[in-house]
């Protein structure tokens, strides 16, 4: 899992379950409640993406904005790519993340294959 | 090409959008404009508009509710010129837009036959989900979404990379010792390549649109598996992690 890897090479430690339960448990990530707030804005509440970006801003900047806006995108992308084509998870990332999938209970989605 | 000139200019925008955005958008609109293997120009602007109209879609809204998205029946919002494509086409449109998690290799494997191939499947996810993220990216921002290029003259050459084959996925996809010259530089000479890069490989021209707008978005491909690299992003690399990891679950998606 990328997240959990960037983190680890930081020496730093990450809550992986704000992935799961969203913006009310704080990852430990700078800006993590507003980084998670303007996902969910964008993809559950349109009404509330104003509020969402100004919260944003006022933690981390208008380029910081800028560069979410640009991650999101390219992840609605990428998981449509997956969801459409019917990849499973690459085989040695099904190996690194066994306990991250079980835990956060990535494995019951409805999309979920591993390779095999 | 005007329209993608007018569509891409920011100068009115309340924020400073970086030129690597805007070049890889103004890419991707062109990309969207030309023939490509399967498809004309026309037929992929149909796409295109189709997968716009499925963002309003009332048959879509009603769908996602229903335990099954089979058991809703109807008819989507219509596109302009979604007449260029059949309705089974339109229906897979709208479902990659809405209610991607539950597609089946079921539904996928129904929809090939002799006048649609896996490289029809592939170019048109190819154009869908580029249009996908780009207007995700301007309504996060707040901003219009950008007006549609003007769709280019050409006729498609049904090209297909030779060492496609099913393996692990729905769709035929290429291992990086199976390329052949014409698609050699598409995973740029790496031994290994991630499946989500690999499903898109039939069509060798989708694998490099999404590098562009990966680079301009995330990271350029080459430097994904490196934990500190940012990229040409302000956020720290956890940051951008936390985002993308979150986009995935309110998507109800495993990769």
């Amino acid at each position: 899992m990328m997240l959990r890897g960037s983190i680890e090479q930081r020496g730093e430690a990450v809550e992986l379950r704000t992935i799961i339960a969203g913006a009310d448990i704080d990852s430990g990530i700078k800006g993590s409640a507003v980084l998670v707030g303007l996902v969910e804005a964008a993809l559950q509440n349109p009404a509330e993406l104003a509020s969402a970006r100004a919260a944003l801003v006022d933690v981390l900047g208008v380029p910081a904005l800028v560069d979410a806006a640009g991650v999101i995108g390219n992840f609605q992308r990428m998981v449509r790519i997956a969801d459409a084509t019917g990849i499973p998870v690459d085989t040695a990332t099904a190996a690194v993340t066994a306990d991250i999938r079980e835990e956060l209970g990535l494995n019951a989605f409805v999309s979920a294959r591993l390779e095999t | 090409m005007s329209a993608s000139r007018q569509a891409f200019d920011y100068r009115q925008s309340p924020f400073p959008i970086p030129r690597e955005k805007s070049d890889a958008y103004r890419a991707a609109w062109r990309y969207i404009a030309s023939p490509g293997n399967w498809w004309t120009g026309s037929e992929r602007l149909a796409i295109a508009r189709t997968a716009r109209a499925a963002e309003n879609c009332s048959l879509c809204d009603r769908r996602a509710a229903a335990l099954s998205p089979l058991a809703v029946s109807g008819a989507h919002d219509p596109a302009e010129s979604q007449d260029l494509l059949a309705d089974e086409v339109v229906d897979t449109i709208h479902r990659i837009c809405t209610d991607s998690a539950r597609l089946t290799g079921s539904r996928v494997a129904e929809l090939i036959n002799d006048n649609f191939s896996y490289g029809h499947y592939v170019e048109m996810l190819s154009v869908v989900v580029t249009v996908v993220s780009i207007d995700s990216f301007h309504q996060v921002l707040g901003l219009p979404v950008p007006l549609l290029p003007e769709p280019l003259d050409g006729i498609p050459d049904n090209y297909l990379p030779a060492g496609a084959a099913i393996d692990v996925a729905w769709v035929p996809m290429i291992y990086p010792e199976n390329l052949t010259e014409t698609e050699a530089d598409i995973y740029f000479g790496a031994p290994r390549m991630g499946n989500v890069i690999r499903a898109m490989s039939l069509i060798p021209d989708a694998v490099r649109m999404l590098h562009t707008l990966s680079a301009a978005q995330y990271l350029p491909t080459p430097q994904v598996m490196d934990m500190g690299a940012t990229g040409s992003l302000t956020l720290q690399r956890p940051q951008t992690e936390l985002l993308a990891a979150r986009t995935s679950a309110l998507n109800d998606c495993f990769y």
